[in-house]
């Protein structure tokens, strides 16, 4: 165990050492405190406009309770940071991968790494434990700042369920990152040239995060036109869903596009946790888990097949040989 | 002189033809090329039945002010809207792809002492190199936009109008500039980077600023709004933050402006930016280029991975 | 223009500094036009640096070079288009066959149809039959092999060699010995050539010139060198003899 906490160690000081992942992570960081700061400022602005009305009717002597109280639900503040996690956070899991592996292979320091006494697979279990410590840190910081604004500019407070919701959405984005970690470092494991493996990743967070969801969306009827064709023709929710079951087989089609992305998945279960979609504000989180029990199989299922690649990458010595 | 860049320039399409990773992303983004038409006619035909559907819903309820087909309008070259983010995501991606090769290639296989022991300049050589990319880059988009008009007048039964076809050459024409600025940023990172990772996650980190980190400031819209071709330009949130951001940032957003310019040149939109952003953009960076390979140090040229 | 007709090389105070290391010191040095030249010096004493700089890569940070009479720094399209140049370890495009290789390099040098060129110099270095192969599959001895063939194919007059025995078997060696004097002998090439090997020098070079620390120690012609040293039993003492000076 020593070992791997060795290696792990090492991973992580490697990595908050190099330039590229510190970029990637301000970029993150800056995104995700702008989008987070409107939001906030945007929810702060409603909660003023609400209690100004309600002063405004006592003062006439009214009671302040024939307005109904707007819903605030300030975890839907998250919606742009989830976004930028599902784009940039992939790209950190790329990132992290590639410099697991290529730092070792590049510098033919693999070599030294297997001549020492370890087990099997304590190199793999090292760097999988250094980096997924890295990746949860980054997730934890991200999680308090983005709460730190949402109180401090939104005057924003998180209930116990709301705070335990936010919990299970950092365990998919852990296994949301960590499948691109697992996923790139096999194939820069696999790959006789390093640059060609990091092109490949691209290519398919490309395809994943950006390309499936893309289609997905823009097949939507309903997106077709700037503000939604259904409220250009003054139609309400329950009657957009009765003509739009007549289109079973086209929707099937777009759900099935969609199916195959886990940034999909993902998004649908952090989106019904922080109630972002508004069908599941203010439900259980056993409920929403419950309902989207499928994303769960989903998220884990890819993250648990990457994870299980990397290890069987690692079983033998051979990947030695792979070196440009 | 005019002899020996025609060589660089064939001898980088020669090769780029060779690379598999190369093969594969032109295959990705041709296959979106046609398939964004097939998506436009598929959507379009639906959204036509949704709307008939819409109407007998709505006379059944007895609703007499039925609103217009909000589609009927739709100009014909509006179903290849998802070409434009297409470019913006995969075209630009892949170029930086064809720049980053084109040099690394020589820095990689150690010949650049054989090279500039010949008689051709360090900037007739980089010459080459940008004439071969832009020759490879100019044939992509002369093939997306054979794909692109023969698969409106099949799918769409739609002969284009002159106005129309040139609108579409005028937006392949964008894209070609959009893509040679990611092709040269490639290039010139290849240049002046010490490690072939380096060199392709440089570029890569800029086209992360410029495609996500930019628009976010200057609009604050949703990533996936960025996405999504229909989507208009909104106004930033009035706050001082995003006037001051929007006033100092907008005019370098180069990825908002290709999008805006590609959209009202496909579907017909006024909110229209100019190009001569994009065309500072490619300047400054064919410049650096220049410099770049100036400075490059041909005896240690050779490049680790 | 041409400065002399009797030196095809000259260097007047070559000095190049990276920092605080000095890798040429102060470099005179005369190549006579038909001379085999064998520069001598031990791991870093500044062979290859002196390559680079009259080969015109590298830019001396004090001094002058000229080849053909052409100074290095501001007539350098017009050395290169009289010089060639097999770098150490000589590398290739690895995805191209040995034929496209030398098609590309041949029209670098400005040979617009360069097949019949190729053909000829593949011919003259007895190396038919492989144009089609690619680099890859080739041994270091065949590269070798194309490696002077892509340094000949314009007709140089000055051919510089950096350690071109480099890895090479001791069959490779005594091919490429032979080539270099029937290059020499029958194209009339001057020949500079950077090594350490002693045994080749004395098979091979007409003058020999001894750097060390960036300076050159000692230069004269071969039979000059073993009538000065007599005493000693091999060239590779009297190299220790004169290092040690």
């Amino acid at each position: 165990m020593q070992k791997i906490i060795t290696i792990a160690g090492k991973e992580y000081q490697d990595s908050t050492r190099n330039k590229l992942f510190l970029i990637l992570l301000a970029f993150l960081f800056v995104l995700t405190v702008t989008s987070i700061a409107v939001a906030s400022s945007d929810f702060q602005s409603k909660v003023v406009e609400y209690n100004k009305s309600v002063q405004i009717l006592s003062s006439l002597g009214k009671s302040g309770e024939t307005i109904s109280a707007p819903q605030f639900f300030p975890l839907k503040m998250l919606r742009g940071v989830m976004d930028y996690l599902e784009i940039i956070g992939a790209i950190i899991g790329i990132i992290l991968g590639y410099l697991s592996i290529a730092k070792e292979k590049g510098k033919n320091t693999l070599q030294l790494l297997l001549s020492r006494p370890l087990g099997k697979f304590d190199i793999a279990s090292g760097k999988f434990l250094g980096n997924s410590l890295l990746v949860l840190s980054v997730l934890a910081i991200e999680a308090f700042t983005t709460y730190f604004i949402m109180w401090s500019v939104g005057g924003a407070q998180l209930s116990l369920v709301e705070i335990a919701k936010l919990g299970f959405v950092l365990l998919a984005s852990y296994f949301y990152v960590m499948f691109f970690f697992c996923f790139t470092s096999v194939l820069v494991l696999k790959f006789r040239s390093l640059p060609n493996a990091l092109i490949v990743s691209f290519v398919v967070w490309l395809i994943f995060v950006l390309i499936i969801p893309q289609i997905g969306d823009t097949m939507d009827p309903d997106n077709q036109i700037p503000g939604g064709f259904f409220k250009s023709m003054s139609i309400a929710k329950p009657q957009e869903k009765e003509i739009m079951a007549r289109f079973k087989t086209y929707e099937t089609v777009r759900n099935a596009v969609e199916e195959s992305s886990v940034t999909k998945h993902y998004e649908r279960l952090s989106f019904a946790l922080l109630g972002i979609k508004d069908e599941y504000n203010g439900k259980s989180v056993g409920y929403v888990l419950k309902d989207r029990w499928n994303d769960w199989v989903w998220v884990a299922a890819f993250f648990g097949i990457a994870l299980f690649l990397e290890y069987f990458a690692f079983r033998k010595r051979s990947f030695l040989n792979k070196t440009d | 002189m005019f002899f020996t860049i025609a060589t660089v320039s064939k001898s980088e399409i020669r090769s780029l033809i060779r690379q598999k990773t190369f093969v594969l992303m032109l295959a990705v983004f041709l296959f979106m090329a046609s398939f964004s038409a097939y998506i436009g006619w598929s959507t379009k035909n639906t959204i036509r039945s949704v709307y008939a559907q819409t109407v007998k819903e709505m006379t059944a309820q007895g609703i007499k002010e039925i609103p217009n087909n909000p589609f009927l309008s739709t100009p014909p070259l509006s179903i290849l809207k998802n070409m434009v983010v297409y470019v913006f995501l995969i075209g630009s991606l892949m170029a930086i792809i064809i720049g980053h090769s084109s040099f690394i290639r020589e820095r990689r296989a150690g010949v650049s002492k054989i090279i500039f022991s010949k008689s051709i300049g360090k900037w007739e050589f980089v010459l080459g190199k940008m004439g071969g990319i832009f020759l490879a880059l100019m044939l992509i988009n002369v093939i997306s936009f054979a794909l692109s008009f023969f698969s409106i007048t099949i799918i769409f039964s739609h002969f284009l109008s002159i106005s129309e076809a040139f609108n579409l050459l005028a937006f392949y024409g964008t894209s070609l500039v959009y893509m040679l600025f990611f092709a040269y940023l490639g290039l010139f990172f290849a240049i002046v980077s010490k490690s072939e990772s380096l060199a392709l996650l440089a570029p890569v980190m800029f086209w992360i600023f410029i495609s996500f980190v930019m628009p976010q400031l200057t609009s604050a819209l949703d990533p996936t709004a960025l996405l999504n071709p229909t989507s208009i330009q909104t106004p930033a949130p009035q706050n001082n933050f995003f006037q001051i951001a929007q006033s100092i940032i907008h005019p370098f957003s180069v990825s908002e402006s290709y999008k805006s310019i590609g959209r009202s040149l496909l579907q017909g939109d006024s909110s229209s930016y100019p190009l001569f952003p994009l065309v500072v953009y490619l300047i400054v960076v064919a410049g650096s280029c220049f410099y770049g390979v100036k400075q490059f140090n041909i005896c240690e040229a050779e490049i680790d991975q | 223009m041409p400065k002399s007709d009797k030196f095809v090389i000259e260097a007047h105070s070559l000095t190049k500094k990276y920092k605080d290391f000095t890798a040429l010191s102060d470099l005179n040095l005369e190549v006579e036009k038909g001379e085999i030249f064998g520069f001598l010096g031990h791991n870093g004493a500044g062979k290859t640096t002196t390559v680079n700089i009259l080969t015109t890569l590298l830019e001396p940070t004090s001094g002058n070079a000229s080849v053909c009479g052409f100074d290095t720094q501001k007539d350098s399209l017009e050395v290169r288009k009289r010089i060639g140049y097999l770098p150490e370890n000589v590398k290739f495009y690895e995805d191209l066959t040995a034929f496209e290789n030398l098609e590309f390099f041949a029209k670098l040098s400005g040979i617009r149809e360069p097949k019949d060129k190729i053909e000829e110099v593949l011919d003259f270095l007895d190396f038919k039959g492989f144009e089609n192969k690619k680099l890859g599959e080739f041994s270091k001895g065949m590269r070798q092999r194309i490696g002077i063939a892509q340094a000949i194919i314009h007709d140089p007059e000055v051919l510089f060699l950096d350690e071109p025995t480099s890895g090479l078997d001791p069959m490779g060696i005594k091919n490429l010995r032979e080539v270099i004097i029937e290059l020499n002998k029958k194209k009339g090439i001057t020949i500079f050539m950077n090594t350490h090997l002693l045994s080749e020098v004395a098979k091979t070079c007409t003058t020999i010139g001894v750097l060390n620390h960036g300076k050159l120690i000692y230069k004269d012609s071969l039979p000059n060198t073993l009538k000065k040293f007599k005493d000693e039993v091999s060239l590779e003492e009297i190299y220790l003899n004169i290092e040690s000076k």
